[in-house]
C-alpha cells in the first residue's frame, strides 16, 4: 500500500509560540502531516481556526475560526487528490456548547448539497484559543501515480 | 469516488448513511429514534438502547446488519455512565466483536447521556 503525504511539517515549529506547558519535547521532535492518502482514503488533520502557516487569525471569534477550518479542509482535500463529493462523515468539535448555535449555520452552508454523515461533541481542545475543531472522513478514487 | 448517501435528517443537510469502497459511515446515534422522539430521558441505558437500535436499523437500510460493525466510538458525558453505555453496547453489539472507545465529552443538549459513532465495513 502506497502512502502519500501532504504539507508535511516538524510539530516543533508548528507549536513554537503556542504554551503547551513544560514538556513538549515528543512532538518538538517529530514530523507530521495535514492530509495523507493511501489507496481510497483521505485522512486529515483536525482543521481549526488556524492557517496553513500556523497563524490563528480570528481569536474570539468561533464563526471566523470555523469558515477558516472549512476553507482549509477543502483546499486540503483538493490537494490530496479528493474532491467535497467524496467526504463521507464530518465530525465538528466546540469547546462550548453555544457555539454550536453560532457555528452550525457556516457548516450547514459549507457542505449544502453534499450530504455527509454527522457528528458533534463539546470538548476542551488543544490550544486555549482553538473554539472548534472539524474532522472529515475522505473516500476518493485512487490516482494513478498510486498504483 | 461515487459514494452511496442513504437517509437524510430532517434538515436535508446530513446523510444517516454514506458508502464508498466498503466503508460505511454513520451519523452519530443518540436518544433519539428515527422519527426525532427523545427516549429514556435521565437514562443512559435507555438511550444507549435506542442509539444501538437506529445503528442496526441504519445497516440494514445501507444492505448491512451489525456483523459489519468495525468499531463504536461511545461519548458519555457522565464518567458514572460508562460501565452501563459499555455493558449495552456489547450487550447489542456482540456478534460484530468490535473495536471500541469510551471517552467523556460534553454533547449538543444536556439532556443527551450518550452518543454512539459507529464504523462499519461490507464488501
Amino acid at each position: 500500500m502506497k502512502t502519500k503525504h501532504y504539507r508535511e511539517y516538524l510539530a516543533g515549529n508548528w507549536w513554537k509560540q503556542k504554551n503547551l506547558g513544560n514538556d513538549h519535547t515528543l512532538i518538538q521532535n517529530n514530523h507530521l502531516c495535514m492530509a495523507l492518502r493511501s489507496n481510497n482514503n483521505i485522512i486529515l488533520r483536525g482543521q481549526t481556526g488556524f492557517d496553513f502557516e500556523g497563524v490563528m487569525h480570528d481569536v474570539g471569534d468561533e464563526a471566523a475560526q470555523t469558515k477558516m477550518a472549512c476553507k482549509c479542509l477543502k483546499q486540503l482535500i483538493e490537494e490530496a487528490g479528493g474532491t467535497m463529493e467524496d467526504i463521507t462523515k464530518i465530525t465538528l468539535y466546540f469547546s462550548e456548547r453555544d457555539f454550536v448555535d453560532t457555528c452550525m449555520p457556516i457548516v450547514d452552508e459549507f457542505f449544502k448539497g453534499i450530504k455527509p454523515c454527522f457528528s458533534l461533541m463539546i470538548t476542551k481542545l488543544a490550544l486555549p484559543d482553538v473554539w472548534m475543531e472539524i474532522d472529515a472522513d475522505v473516500v476518493a478514487d485512487t490516482m494513478e501515480e498510486d498504483q | 469516488m461515487k459514494i452511496e448517501r442513504i437517509g437524510i435528517d430532517r434538515k436535508g443537510l446530513y446523510s444517516d448513511v454514506t458508502k464508498g469502497n466498503g466503508e460505511i459511515f454513520l451519523s452519530a446515534q443518540t436518544g433519539y429514534d428515527r422519527a426525532g422522539t427523545f427516549v429514556g430521558e435521565g437514562n443512559a441505558g435507555l438511550q444507549t438502547e435506542q442509539a444501538c437500535k437506529n445503528i442496526a436499523e441504519l445497516l440494514s437500510e445501507a444492505d448491512a446488519d451489525v456483523h459489519a460493525i468495525c468499531k463504536i466510538c461511545m461519548y458519555v458525558p457522565n464518567p458514572n455512565d460508562c460501565k452501563t453505555v459499555i455493558e449495552v453496547v456489547a450487550s447489542k453489539f456482540k456478534a460484530a466483536k468490535p473495536a471500541m472507545s469510551c471517552i467523556c465529552v460534553d454533547l449538543e443538549e444536556e439532556k443527551m447521556l450518550v452518543k454512539l459513532d459507529a464504523e462499519a465495513y461490507k464488501e
